[in-house]
């Protein structure tokens, strides 16, 4: 047989070769998570923290407007109480 | 009436099976969308989907079990990094097998570059019975062969590997190493002639 015929058949016995199972799922979004120059992906572990974070910017937010209007009331009212007193 | 019987299950299982595979390319299109966001588990969706044959591809690239695995993150690291860069013109695994080839591709030349070469001896070549290569065992048949290919230079090494382990046709391997045909059509001449050559010596020093 020719040797090159012989290296194709070979060539063609080898695909039916199965690879070795591999799981790289967590050490690659390991990787992405922590690996250097973090590339964005989130962690799972990070998106009740994220959640945790929206809730308080927003409940943050709404207290410091009311603690605005509050302070104006009572800085009108305060006003006023003055001014009559002086009268 | 049973020819018309199980014509009739044909075409409704073959239109099964295009429902299916549409939702499969639907349900990971928006996997791809998802990670391009920075969702973790989507892109673990996608990994699993898709590791096994990425680790086929890598495979023919490292018989080393450690480096094998490496390989196959390095692929999915980089795939995550340009994942912009994917327009979903040709399917998902197709993108993945070209960013496999170019990684498996740079090892081969820093292994070169290295001088590192996978031992091999003519011998072996020439214990294999003549008349019965398809009789063996499809592991001995793969180490064998990635041990010869070893000892060409990592372009010839890739066009060989393309086109005669993974049966890949001019047009799957130019789109899988970024050649185009005719360079694939060149490149796989040289290397036959040079792999002529290395086989030859195993003739010569067998008749010796």
């Amino acid at each position: 047989m020719n040797k090159m015929n012989r290296f194709e058949q070979l060539a063609m016995r080898a695909r039916h070769e199965a690879p070795p199972s591999v799981d790289v799922s967590h050490a690659v979004i390991a990787i992405l998570e922590t690996g250097p120059g973090r590339v964005g992906i989130e962690r799972a572990s990070e998106k009740p923290l994220m959640w945790l974070a929206a809730f308080s910017s927003i409940f943050a937010s709404a207290s410091a407007v009311l603690a605005v209007i509050s302070y104006d009331a009572w800085v009108y009212e305060l006003s006023q109480a003055i001014s009559w007193v002086i009268q | 009436m049973r020819l018309w019987a199980a014509l009739v299950f044909a075409v409704a299982d073959s239109a099964f099976v295009a429902e299916d595979r549409e939702k499969v390319e639907t349900a990971e299109l928006e996997d791809i969308r998802r990670s391009r966001q920075g969702d973790s588990d989507a892109y673990r969706r996608l990994i699993e989907r898709h590791q096994e044959h990425v680790s086929r591809i890598l495979w023919r690239f490292s018989r080393d079990r450690l480096v094998h695995e490496e390989l196959v993150q390095d692929v999915f690291v980089e795939a995550y990094m340009s994942l912009r860069s994917y327009r979903a013109k040709a399917p998902f695994a197709h993108w993945l097998a070209r960013i496999a080839t170019r990684v498996g591709y740079r090892y081969w030349k820093q292994t070169a570059r290295r001088q590192e070469k996978e031992s091999f001896t003519l011998e072996e070549w020439d214990q294999i019975p003549d008349e019965s290569p398809e009789r063996v065992d499809p592991s001995v048949a793969a180490s064998l062969v990635h041990r010869l290919l070893a000892q060409l230079r990592p372009r010839d090494r890739l066009v060989l590997t393309l086109r005669y382990l993974e049966g890949c046709n001019v047009a799957e391997t130019a789109q899988r190493t970024g050649w185009t045909k005719s360079m694939v059509k060149v490149q796989t001449r040289r290397a036959l002639k040079r792999l002529e050559k290395l086989v030859g010596q195993a003739g010569e020093e067998f008749l010796e």
